[in-house]
C-alpha cells in the first residue's frame, strides 16, 4: 500500500481505486496449419501449456512411423492400430518427461519399443490367416504372386518374433526403419557395438530359420 | 591373423566397412563367404514389403488417438501421478515423522523440566544423549516398520513408469538419520528458538 494510502485509510477516507480493464491480449489458439510448420520442441511446450490441438500435429506427423514399427511387432493391422494408440498416449501422459535431449521421434520409438515388446511378452505371437491383410487382386497370375509374396512375408515376420527381444528391436528399426546404430542405441539404452551385435545375431538366426522357404540364397 | 567382430561384418556387410576390414576380408575366405551371407539375409528381409494400410487408415488413426488423448486429459507433472498412487504412503510417513519429532521435543521438554526442578540447566548433550541410539530406535519405531511394510509391495517398474523414483519420504528419513552431532546442533537451533519465542511472547495476550 502506498503512503497516500495508509494516510486515508488512517484518517478514515477511503482512498480512490482506479481499476483498469484491459483487453485480453492472449494471441488466439494456432491453426492446425501453423502448428504443422513447428518443431516439435514447440509443439511439446505448447502441449504442455494445455492445448491438446499440438499434440494432435505431433501424432500427423509420427503417427505412420509408429504404426509401421508396431506393424512389425503386431501379428495384425488392428493390434498395430491399438499398439500405436497406446504409444501416443504414453507419450502425452508422460510429455513433461520429454527432455529434449534426444529427438521426439528417438523418444517415440522408445516407448513403441517397450509398448511392443511388453505386449509381445504377455501375449505369444498367433498366426495370422493368409488373407488377413486385404482382398485378393483380380487376376489369377496376380493372386498367385500375391499369395506366394504374402506367405513369405508371414515366414519372415515369424521368424522375427522368434527372435529375443533386443535382436528383435534392432533388426526392425535397423531394416525397416533405417535407423543409424547410433539412435538405435539410444532407443535401446545400449550401446552401438552392442546394436551392431544384436543386428549381427538377428541376421544368423534368420538365415538358419529361414534357409529352405526361398526367402534368401537369391 | 585376427577375424573380423561381429560389428566389423555388420559394417562390411552394410557398406562402409574401415580400410582395415576391406583388406582383412579381401584376404579372408571365411569373412568374406560371411559378409556374403549378412548382405543375403538383409536383401531377403528388405526384400518383405510394408504392410501399408489404407489411405484412410491415417485419418482414423489420428481421430482416435486425438479421442483417447482428450479422455485422459492434460498431461499432469509427473509429481502428481506418483503423489496420487503412494498418497496413503506419503500420508504415513508425514504423520511417522511427525510423531517421531513431537516425541523428542517432549523428551527435551520433561527432561529440562526435571532438571530445572532439581536446579541444573540440562545441555544439549545431556537431552541428545537419549537419541544416541536413534537409527535403532527408528527401525524398532512401529510406525516407520508400517511405512517399510507399505513400500515394500511397490514395484520399481510401475514407480519408473510414473517418471523415475523420487526420494519417498527423504526428508522425514534424514532426520531419523542425523548423526549425534548433527542432532546437538538442530537441538540447540531449537532451543535457541524457543527461548527467544518464550521472550518475545507477552504475558498478557495484547498488552
Amino acid at each position: 500500500m502506498s503512503t497516500r494510502a495508509a494516510a486515508c485509510w488512517a484518517g478514515g477516507i477511503r482512498p480512490e481505486w482506479t481499476l483498469t480493464v484491459a483487453a485480453s491480449t492472449d494471441p488466439p489458439p494456432p491453426s492446425p496449419e501453423a502448428l504443422a510448420a513447428l518443431g516439435d520442441r514447440a509443439l511439446v511446450r505448447i502441449c504442455l501449456e494445455g492445448r491438446p490441438e499440438a499434440f494432435d500435429a505431433l501424432v500427423e506427423r509420427y503417427q505412420r512411423a509408429v504404426y509401421r514399427l508396431c506393424r512389425r511387432f503386431a501379428p495384425a493391422h488392428e493390434d498395430a492400430l491399438d499398439l500405436s494408440q497406446e504409444v501416443f498416449l504414453r507419450a502425452f501422459k508422460g510429455l513433461d518427461r520429454f527432455r529434449g535431449d534426444a529427438a521426439l521421434s528417438t523418444w517415440l520409438y522408445r516407448i513403441a519399443v517397450n509398448v511392443c515388446l511388453n505386449r509381445a511378452a504377455a501375449r505369444p505371437p498367433r498366426a495370422v490367416p493368409l488373407d488377413a491383410a486385404a482382398p485378393l487382386a483380380a487376376g489369377e497370375e496376380d493372386a498367385a504372386a500375391r499369395l506366394e509374396r504374402r506367405g513369405r512375408r508371414d515366414r519372415v515376420r515369424a521368424a522375427i518374433a522368434r527372435l529375443p527381444a533386443r535382436q528383435r528391436a534392432t533388426i526392425i528399426l535397423r531394416v525397416y526403419h533405417e535407423l543409424p546404430h547410433e539412435e538405435i542405441a539410444a532407443v535401446l539404452g545400449t550401446t552401438v557395438g552392442a546394436s551392431k551385435a544384436n543386428l549381427f545375431h538377428a541376421l544368423r538366426s534368420l538365415k538358419r530359420r529361414l534357409s529352405g522357404d526361398g526367402t534368401e540364397g537369391r | 591373423m585376427r577375424h573380423l567382430s561381429p560389428g566389423e561384418l555388420i559394417d562390411a556387410a552394410e557398406g562402409h566397412a574401415a580400410a582395415r576390414a576391406t583388406a582383412h576380408t579381401e584376404a579372408c575366405e571365411a569373412c568374406r563367404r560371411q559378409v556374403a551371407s549378412l548382405r543375403e539375409a538383409l536383401a531377403a528381409l528388405r526384400d518383405v514389403p510394408d504392410d501399408e494400410p489404407s489411405p484412410l487408415a491415417w485419418d482414423l488413426l489420428a481421430a482416435r488417438i486425438g479421442r483417447a488423448v482428450r479422455e485422459a486429459g492434460a498431461p499432469k507433472p509427473w509429481w502428481a501421478a506418483w503423489g496420487w498412487r503412494f498418497a496413503p504412503l506419503l500420508m504415513v510417513a508425514v504423520l511417522a515423522a511427525t510423531a517421531g519429532v513431537g516425541v523428542t521435543l517432549w523428551h527435551q521438554r520433561a527432561a529440562s523440566g526435571s532438571a530445572a526442578s532439581a536446579g541444573a540447566v540440562p545441555g544439549a548433550d545431556e537431552a541428545l544423549a537419549q537419541d544416541a541410539d536413534g537409527d535403532e530406535r527408528a527401525a524398532e519405531d512401529p510406525s516407520w516398520s508400517l511405512v517399510s511394510d507399505l513400500s515394500a509391495g511397490i514395484s520399481l517398474d510401475d514407480a519408473a513408469d510414473v517418471g523415475g523414483l523420487p526420494p519417498l519420504g527423504g526428508s522425514e528419513r534424514a532426520l531419523w538419520q542425523l548423526s549425534s552431532d548433527e542432532r546437538r546442533t538442530l537441538a540447540s537451533i531449537l532451543e535457541a528458538e524457543l527461548a527467544e519465542s518464550a521472550a518475545a511472547a507477552p504475558i498478557i495476550p495484547g498488552v
